[in-house]
């Protein structure tokens, strides 16, 4: 069964606007804690210039993509602002380190999107409900109820920017988590076998990222943005019911 | 050799990988490649599509040996199954070179994004558009077309999208079309055995966002696709407008482009609503009349004479006669008209003088092609002053000229309509009412006349 991903314009639109393209933002949220030192770090670090290659250097795709990289630990920075990857030199190198603060990062996004979302407006672009990206290998160093309010606050449906979110997971990830991050949704939680290599869930992992990514660039020109979780032979899908 | 043993080949290393294959390199034949079909393949099938070429005149051959990878070879495995093709290899001078050094093929979508991207993101120079240099490579590709078409088993090529046509500019305009192992051979009155269609089909799925809405999900693109593909390419590379014309299309069922042409010596031509490749774009994109979509052959001349006039190196517009004559029906569903490109500036109205907004209307500000990209200094804002003044003119000229053919038809159908009978009411109140505005008409001219002549006679 493959997971569509159906995502409406943020704004309701004027006719007159309407014939450009709206943009399609992803935030890929990487965890960058301690854990993931040394392969699976190396792992990442060796994928995510695929962004570039794959997505930057299309026309038709970078014209209609836009892509953020915020990591987490302790707190959470936005390594890459949201960008047109047609236009980024390099990709920065991640170094793990620190705790696994869950809450950081649902506050950075929360902000980051309001920021990016006022200030692509102002430069003409209109958006797709922008996807959230999660990739993580371990639970929430922090209290349940911080992340949980933090989380609440990121996908309050009165939120008109609220993002669609894919998590996926592996290492000490927990399921039942993951499934609570993505609403307990069919098909947006994703977790590894118990006791798979991170390094070689990584690679394929975040190359099949990318292909959704360019994939959802041709809905986008069809005039709605779809996106399809990629097909993983080292994850499956939490099934949903993992929550209790 | 027609046909290979895949023992035969020494295949090198993967260049990329489609939806039903995968491409190598042949090292010991770099100027071909080799693509080895994932799934099962037809035999027979292939056999026909590598002796396709065998029908054409000696010209024509030509015209798709310089402008398709058509295949060359079937290979075969061990059990004499068909396992992939042998095809030419698009030459070097189709890629373009990144600023990172690297080489990518020179898809369309290069002239179809934002005119800008291409300069900024990678350091390549596309020509702005509206160049002569665009209607080039359309004219490149209705020629290929035309030679798909020139015998009566022609072929469909069935997916004509931005990473299937290459094109160059090193030489003149060219194109280069790949994944040809896909057309579809028809079939002929003459000689129906030799139609792939008749064959179970292989993919025939288009490119989302360059499919022909007239073919239904599930169903085998066409000839007339092709030719649906002709106009869509037109338009999007001569106008450098990437819009969602088939999801409008689908949507509504009408569609009402204008296509911005730029001041140079052929705006005066282009801007004449008349022109025919405005006609040609309307029926080739038309679905109510997807079966008189005009023939590849038909752009020819027309796009020949723009060319000339650009001071392009147009070869001169051999008139090829249309092997499958469409009847020359014009597009109800359907209207493609030209809007000078500056004239978005000066009338940025997006309420009033709706007649004449496009319906794919620029948003008020963007310079080019229907694009805004981050606010950049624009190049093209360097003589706004002078253009406005030009456009506004011109736009002047359209409207009256557009008044005077609906006043036209309106006594036209007003004649008609009283001359038939029954309902006579409603179409007395319509002359009265062009009797009325005619009335009008001659008091301001009378008035005007006046004007000019008392200050003489006066005099
Ligand atoms: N003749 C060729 N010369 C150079 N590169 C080629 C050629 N044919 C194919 N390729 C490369 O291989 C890729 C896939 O080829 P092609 O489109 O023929 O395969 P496909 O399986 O039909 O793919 P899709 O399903 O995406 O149409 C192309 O996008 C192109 O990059």
């Amino acid at each position: 069964m493959t997971a569509t991903l159906k995502v409406m314009t943020v704004t309701d639109s004027p006719l007159s606007a309407q014939e450009r393209y709206s943009v399609f933002p992803f935030y890929i949220c990487m965890d960058i804690s301690e854990s993931m030192s040394g392969e699976p770090i190396s792992a990442v670090n060796k994928q995510l210039p695929l962004l570039r290659a794959s997505i930057g250097s299309d026309p038709a795709v970078a014209e209609v993509i836009r892509v953020g990289i915020i990591t987490f630990s302790d707190t959470a920075t936005s390594v890459l602002p949201l960008s047109d990857l047609s236009m980024v030199d390099a990709i920065p190198e991640l170094v793990a380190r620190g705790r696994t603060s869950y809450a950081a990062m649902f506050d950075h996004v929360f902000k980051v999107i309001e920021s990016d979302y006022h200030a692509s407006r102002s430069a003409g672009d209109r958006w797709y409900r922008p996807a959230v990206i999660l990739i993580s290998d371990g639970r929430p160093t922090d209290e349940t109820e911080r992340w949980q309010s933090a989380l609440s606050r990121l996908t309050d449906p009165s939120w008109k920017r609220r993002p669609n979110i894919l998590a996926f997971g592996f290492g000490d990830a927990d399921p039942a988590v993951l499934s609570a991050v993505t609403s307990a949704k069919a098909n947006r939680a994703f977790v590894a076998a118990e006791g798979s290599d991170p390094a070689k869930v990584i690679p394929e992992l975040l190359s099949g990222l990318v292909q959704s990514i360019v994939s959802s660039s041709a809905s986008v020109y069809d005039g709605q943005a779809l996106l399809e979780a990629p097909q993983l032979t080292s994850m499956r899908a939490i099934h949903v019911d993992e929550l209790d | 050799m027609r046909r290979l043993a895949l023992g035969e080949l020494r295949v090198g290393d993967l260049l990329a990988q489609g939806g039903e294959g995968s491409v190598y390199q042949l090292p010991l034949q770099p100027h071909l490649v080799f693509k080895a079909f994932r799934g099962d393949a037809d035999r027979g099938y292939l056999d026909d599509l590598v002796a396709w070429p065998d029908l054409l005149a000696e010209a024509d051959a030509e015209v798709v040996r310089s402008s398709a990878a058509w295949p060359v070879s079937v290979v075969a495995g061990e059990d004499g199954r068909a396992v992939g093709l042998v095809m030419p290899r698009a030459p070097r001078r189709f890629s373009v070179r990144h600023r990172d050094g690297q080489r990518r093929l020179a898809t369309l979508s290069y002239l179809t994004c934002d005119p800008d991207r291409p300069a900024r993101a990678y350091g390549i120079a596309v020509p702005p558009p509206g160049d002569a240099g665009r209607y080039g490579l359309v004219l490149a590709l209705a020629k290929l077309l035309s030679a798909f078409d020139s015998v009566d088993t022609a072929v469909s090529h069935g997916d004509l999208s931005t990473k299937n046509v290459l094109w160059s500019l090193e030489r003149g305009p060219e194109v280069y079309v790949i994944d040809c192992d896909s057309a579809e051979v028809l079939a002929s009155p003459a000689d129906p055995d030799v139609a792939t269609s008749k064959r179970p089909a292989r993919r025939r799925a288009m490119t989302p966002n360059w499919d022909d809405p007239a073919v239904k999900k599930g169903d085998n693109p066409t000839l007339e696709s092709d030719r649906y593909s002709l106009g869509l390419i037109f338009l999007r590379v001569v106008g450098a407008a990437n819009f969602p014309v088939q999801a409008r299309q689908r949507r509504e069922g009408r569609l009402n482009v204008e296509v911005p042409v730029p001041a140079g010596p052929a705006a005066k031509q282009l801007l004449d609503a008349r022109h025919p490749l405005w006609e040609l774009c309307s029926r080739a994109l038309s679905v109510e009349g997807a079966g008189s979509r005009p023939a590849a052959a038909e752009w020819v001349e027309p796009l020949g004479e723009v060319m000339a006039s650009l001071g392009g190196a147009a070869a001169p517009a051999k008139s090829v006669a249309p092997s499958r004559p469409a009847p020359s029906s014009r597009a109800t569903d359907v209207e493609v008209t030209p809007r000078p490109l500056a004239a978005t500036r000066v009338a940025p109205n997006p309420s009033g003088a709706r007649s004449f907004e496009a319906e794919l209307a620029i948003p008020p500000g963007a310079e080019t092609g229907g694009w805004r990209y981050k606010r950049a200094p624009s190049t093209t804002a360097r003589s706004a002053k002078v253009l406005d003044d030009k456009s506004l003119r011109v736009q002047a000229r359209i409207l009256w000229r557009a008044f005077w053919r609906w006043w036209a038809k309106a006594h036209r159908e007003a004649l008609r309509a009283v001359r038939k009978r029954g309902r006579k009411r409603r179409a007395l109140v319509r002359v009265l009412g062009l009797m009325a505005l005619d009335f009008a008409l001659v008091g301001v001219s009378a008035g005007l006349v006046a004007l000019v002549v008392s200050p003489i006679t006066r005099g």
